[in-house]
């Protein structure tokens, strides 16, 4: 290119002429320029975090909308159990509103995406994977653990609500979260349906116990009394039946009040009624007849007598002491029911070889009970052979700080592999990725826009 | 915080250079303060690392900032109201304004490249680095300004003839 021409950086000489004249404060300047400088940083780190915030809380929506459903089944399917059953991290979807049959249920260690409150959770009977519940309704206390009918297809819940009085709380313990107990629901699992039952109860149910004897669920609670608080109180029981077929819901009858199913184990259409030493079996709405043990089993949560499907016989966890809660492995238990009705004497329960167990939890055929072993690091199920004392690792529990309640026909299921966990991560671990990330991306573009400008 | 040395000494001794340059960027002189302004405001956050040769810098940010500002105008509705603004008495006063309408027209990178080759004097490497492109670049958005400047303005009487010179 030649030199400028002449007449070109004269015209543009003389028309710069006219330009304004000087008069900038440079002081003022400087303070506009320092002020602008801390707006734009200050609007730079909001974005960052605004980045940072937005895929936190996007991050468990958008998996719940990209994660496949649990597929359901036919009811004709049987259960299945997976070698490793796994409670779900926090931030893993939810199970959809009808889930299917479920495997077992049971209360997570921890909360559920940001809330703090444990929920419940479920192990799908068809695929084996673990999900949460949503049971916006239920209770989630501990002691207010779902029961799943033998075939799973149903889960009975203490439904929680409004009541028109409060329990006075002196010491301040009731839980903000969680309203008090007004009557159980039933979850159809394979249509979603809910029915619920409400008492009408003014300021709360104190529960005693659920189960199910087949289609009918049994249920005890009472009212808490004028004089009860938060904590402590006492109520009158009412033991009342619910025929989930034909929906007929009515008080027990006096011959049946006494009950007690806090540690209802698994029976043939229906569950065992342990009382000390005396046992039978519930089956729909009417109990069977009584029989006496020569020994005591252990009858806590955990840990239930429970019958054969053949109705023969009866095992569970050796209790030496009855007056003291032991949670350690003790010998399991085996005896013959035919031989209870025998004048000469109560049933006789043996041991099986040596094997000792923490629980029963079921049968898995007429010879196969299954119980709970643990070791340092591990718990698993075992499938004992009481005639040959013969042990076989049958599933892992892992991660499941809280034991689940397996349904009764989930134990006699073929052992599937677990699915592998989805793609669940911790969206404060992904916010903070993406804060790292878009801070770095906003430090790069500062220092090259930077050296270009100073090139 | 009180100013930085030099950045005050800077403005005092260069605002006229600069106010200059920018009128002839923009074409009206209350734009041209605003550039000036907006400019050295730009520069306020890096002035310590270019304080002992902020001419560059100080330049390219002024033309990017006119790029920038012309880019916002064009989406924003103009009023068609605002009346050209008159230049002082001058005799050239008719000329004047046909070289400032004609460097109005220009897109403003272009109209960049001519300030800063034949007003300011660079070399076309340095207009390149300047204004972040290639040298070729440079000479051939020179060679197009100045070819739409010989049709927009009259020729100068005397002028040398040659390929940037505005005479026919």
């Amino acid at each position: 290119m030649p030199a400028p021409p002449a007449d070109v950086a004269d015209r543009l000489e003389r028309l710069a002429a006219h330009a304004p004249a000087g008069g900038i404060d440079p002081e003022a300047v400087w303070t506009h320029g320092r002020r602008r400088q801390r707006v734009r940083l200050g609007a730079a780190l909001a974005s960052v975090v605004a980045v940072g915030l937005l895929g936190a809380t996007a991050t468990p929506s958008a998996l719940r909308l990209v994660a496949p459903p649990v597929a359901t089944t036919r009811d004709a399917d049987p259960l299945v159990l997976p070698d490793r059953v796994r409670e779900p991290g926090r931030w893993e979807p939810p199970f959809q509103r009808a889930p299917g049959p479920l495997t077992a249920i049971a209360l997570s260690s921890e909360g559920y995406g940001w809330s703090r409150n444990p929920v419940w959770w479920g192990v799908s009977g068809v695929t084996g994977e673990s999900r949460f519940l949503r049971l916006s309704d239920a209770s989630s206390e501990i002691e207010h653990r779902p029961v799943l009918s033998a075939d799973g297809t149903r889960l009975a819940y203490w439904l929680t609500g409004d009541t028109p009085e409060t329990l006075p709380d002196p010491d301040d313990l009731r839980d903000d979260d969680m309203d008090p107990v007004v009557g159980v629901a039933v979850l159809d699992l394979r249509s979603g349906e809910t029915r619920r039952w409400e008492t009408g109860t003014p300021r709360g149910l104190s529960t005693h116990g659920i189960a199910w004897a087949g289609s009918v669920l049994w249920w005890s609670a009472g009212d808490w009394d004028d004089g009860s608080v938060v904590g402590s109180g006492s109520s009158t029981m009412v033991t009342r039946t619910w025929d989930t077929l034909t929906d007929r819901r009515q008080r027990a009858v006096r011959a049946t009040t006494e009950v007690d199913f806090y540690a209802a184990g698994p029976a043939p259409d229906g569950f065992v009624d342990l009382s000390g030493r005396s046992v039978r079996t519930v089956t729909g709405i009417q109990p069977g007849p009584r029989a006496r043990l020569d020994r005591h089993l252990r009858e806590q949560d955990w840990s239930r007598p429970a019958v054969s499907p053949d109705g023969a016989r009866i095992a569970g966890i050796e209790e030496p002491d009855p007056s003291v809660v032991l949670d350690g492995p003790q010998a399991v238990l085996v005896g013959d029911l035919q031989r209870v009705d025998r004048p000469a004497g109560p049933t006789v329960l043996r041991a099986i070889g040596g094997v000792e167990a923490e629980a029963v939890l079921g049968w898995r055929s007429e010879r196969e009970v299954v119980v709970l072993t643990s070791v340092p690091g591990r718990r698993s199920l075992s499938v004992v052979d009481v005639e040959t004392g013969d042990q076989e690792h049958l599933t892992d529990l892992s991660g499941a700080v809280n034991l689940p309640h397996f349904a009764a026909d989930a134990l006699a299921g073929d052992v599937v592999p677990a699915p592998d966990a989805p793609f669940a991560p911790d969206p404060r671990l992904v916010g903070f990725g993406l804060l790292v990330a878009a801070f770095a991306a906003w430090r790069v573009a500062v220092r090259v826009r930077g050296r270009r400008e100073h090139a | 915080m009180s100013t930085p040395e030099g950045f005050a000494e800077f403005v005092h001794a260069r605002q006229g250079a600069l106010l200059r340059t920018a009128y002839l960027l923009t074409g009206h002189a209350q734009d041209a303060e605003d550039l000036v302004q907006t400019t050295l405001v730009k520069v306020v956050p890096q002035w310590r690392r270019i304080r002992d040769n902020p001419e560059a810098y100080v330049r390219r940010t002024m033309v990017n900032a006119n790029v920038s500002r012309w880019r916002r105008r064009r989406w924003r509705e103009e009023s068609t109201d605002v009346l050209p603004e008159p230049l002082a008495d001058a005799p050239d006063h008719a000329e004047l304004l046909a070289v400032r309408s004609a460097l109005a027209a220009l897109a403003p990178r272009q109209r960049a490249v001519l300030v800063l080759r034949y007003y300011e004097g660079l070399s076309e490497a340095e207009i390149a680095a300047t204004l972040g492109i290639a040298p070729g670049t440079v000479k051939s958005q020179a060679r197009d300004g100045l070819a739409r400047l010989r049709q927009a303005l009259p020729a100068h009487d005397g002028a040398e003839e040659g390929a940037g010179s505005l005479s026919r």
